[in-house]
């Protein structure tokens, strides 16, 4: 066993028995770089065309005469393209030249479940065949499993790695150090009792760990949100992201998710609502960033694991399609709309046509922002858009 | 060694939790399930079957009457909340089976609104009394809507 192993693993195992999050010890070697990138994961498949609505196309609206966005409603950004009115509190960014949308994105041999092709998106592998999360593998490559996490929910597919654990948390306040009472003087003499080797070290990491620990808490007790949060779960979640950023655990890659976008019904009242939500979610994390001083540092890349039908169905919602847009928020972003929107009277199946792996939009983020092999991480050569400025 | 201590940390911290269960329960047959107060665990069929909109146990098209009906009025009104049409579809008083019972009673009753063979045995009458007494389709009302 590598050195390296035994720090990771004896740190994991110090966080386990202790119930601390290994994350905020930071006890393994730090990750290169202090850019972050927040990924934020839009369950459940969302409508591309009701979110980026190409409100000069005839077909769109012969395609969904109960749900389509009237042209008067939408938050023109091209003379073809116009946003959802709820994404309105992100317009701030676009104006500023800091909202991109990248369009018509999906994979190969598109999948309609949503397991598996949320499992597509997950390891980046269309294939099915790849066991680990391509967040994982960002935490191998760097050799930290600290360097990235969940925030809020479920731990996603994305974070897996065969090697590390890397860690999900529903709240920030809710991890400290805490051991059993009364083991406080035992566990110290622990750590005290002279050892070499191996064992030195990883007693050498758990100090440093119990050091960082309460460094990065106190730092988490100082922050004050530099913005107004909305009272949504989603929210709270990015307010979280931000406390972790602002409080420097130096993590690389921040996860969060908001559910609910499988609108085979209602579209019009649950997308909407769910828009407004990210929006304005959206909004105060980024007003919150500046605040802090931390805009330059951060981008944030969102995505849905497919995107809807064209045609609305008889439920007024519309069913499971394949490509659809992904976005990108921050100062980092170059932005504006990249690459072309989907051909509504040229469609596969009823659903759009992609044309832009979404690899190739993985790969400028690790190629740009992280610093990090794109090939070697997604396993193969994949180009996209420039969304990024550098 | 590594490998073995790896799976042994992957396993104590459950990496069953890694797959998103979630996005496999029907989020309507759900939302059914809370606004008619059912209970039951929202993972068994027999909380309330698909069969109450759906043809098939296993959902997707086609849908029964009542589910037709109820695919109506969603598309009649698509800027209202599901519960919000559910309620209204309810509160219609009409029998989409024609079997006698109104789909309200049938929800009430726990039998399908949407099959002709599964109604309630109680007379219709005194099941409609007991209804009624009960608060009627208001029953069903979303709660934020009250």
């Amino acid at each position: 066993m590598k050195r390296r192993d035994v720090l990771k693993l004896g740190a994991l195992a110090v966080s386990m028995t202790s119930g601390m999050p290994g994350f905020l010890a930071r006890a393994a070697a730090r990750a290169g770089g202090d850019r972050v990138l927040v990924v934020v994961q839009l369950t459940g498949g969302n409508d591309g065309l009701n979110t980026l609505v190409p409100y000069s196309n005839p077909a769109y609206y012969a395609a969904r005469p109960g749900i389509a966005i009237p042209r008067k409603d939408v938050l023109t950004v091209t003379p073809d393209l116009g946003m959802h009115p709820a994404l309105r509190p992100l317009m701030r960014s676009w104006d500023a030249g800091e909202f991109a949308w990248m369009e018509n994105v999906g994979y190969p041999n598109p999948n309609r479940s949503h397991f598996a092709s949320m499992a597509i998106w997950h390891t980046a592998d269309p294939a099915q065949a790849a066991r680990e999360g391509w967040i994982g593998r960002i935490a191998e490559r760097i050799g930290d499993p600290f360097c990235a996490s969940n925030v809020g929910g479920v731990s996603p597919l994305a974070l897996r790695s065969d090697t590390m654990i890397l860690p999900s948390l529903d709240t920030v306040d809710g991890f400290a150090l805490k051991l059993p009472a009364g083991l406080e003087d035992a566990y110290e003499r622990m750590l005290s009792v002279p050892r070499s080797g191996e064992a030195a070290f990883v007693g050498r990491a758990t100090r440093q760990m119990i050091s960082d620990t309460a460094r990065v808490q106190e730092n988490a007790r100082k922050y004050r949100a530099g913005s107004a949060y909305p009272e949504t779960r989603f929210a709270a979640s990015l307010r979280d992201v931000a406390r972790l950023i602002a409080s420097g655990t130096g993590q690389r890659v921040l996860y969060t998710s908001l559910g609910g976008f499988d609108t085979h019904a209602s579209q019009r009242a649950d997308q909407d609502e769910l828009l407004g939500v990210l929006a304005e979610g959206l909004a105060a994390f980024r007003a919150d960033l500046d605040a802090q001083g931390l805009a330059e540092k951060v981008v944030v890349m969102g995505f849905s694991e497919f995107g809807r039908r064209v045609a609305e169905n008889g439920s007024g919602g519309t069913d499971h399609g394949k490509g659809s847009v992904m976005f990108a928020l921050g100062r980092g972003v170059r932005g504006g709309v990249h690459g072309e929107s989907p051909d509504l009277e040229d469609l596969s199946e009823g659903d759009v046509k992609y044309r832009q792996d979404f690899r190739g939009v993985y790969a400028h983020a690790l190629d740009r922002w992280l610093d990090l092999p794109s090939g070697e991480i997604l396993g193969g050569t994949f180009t996209g858009p420039a969304w990024l400025r550098s | 060694m590594r490998r073995a201590a790896t799976a042994a940390l992957v396993a104590l911290l459950g990496g069953a939790a890694l797959v998103p269960v979630a996005l496999a329960r029907p989020a309507y047959r759900e939302a059914a399930v809370r606004q008619f107060g059912y209970p039951g665990s929202l993972l068994n069929r027999s909380t309330m079957s698909c069969t109450f909109c759906h043809v098939s146990e296993r959902g997707g098209a086609p849908w029964n009457v009542f589910g037709e009906e109820l695919r109506g009025a969603l598309r009649e009104r698509p800027g209202a909340r599901f519960p919000e049409v559910l309620h209204g579809v309810l509160a219609r008083d009409l029998d989409a089976d024609c079997d006698g019972y109104a789909d309200a009673l049938e929800v009430f009753a726990r039998t399908l609104p949407g099959d002709p063979d599964s109604h309630p045995t109680e007379a219709e009458a005194a099941l409609r009394t007991r209804f009624e007494a009960a608060g009627g389709a208001d029953l069903y009302r979303p709660k934020a809507a009250k």
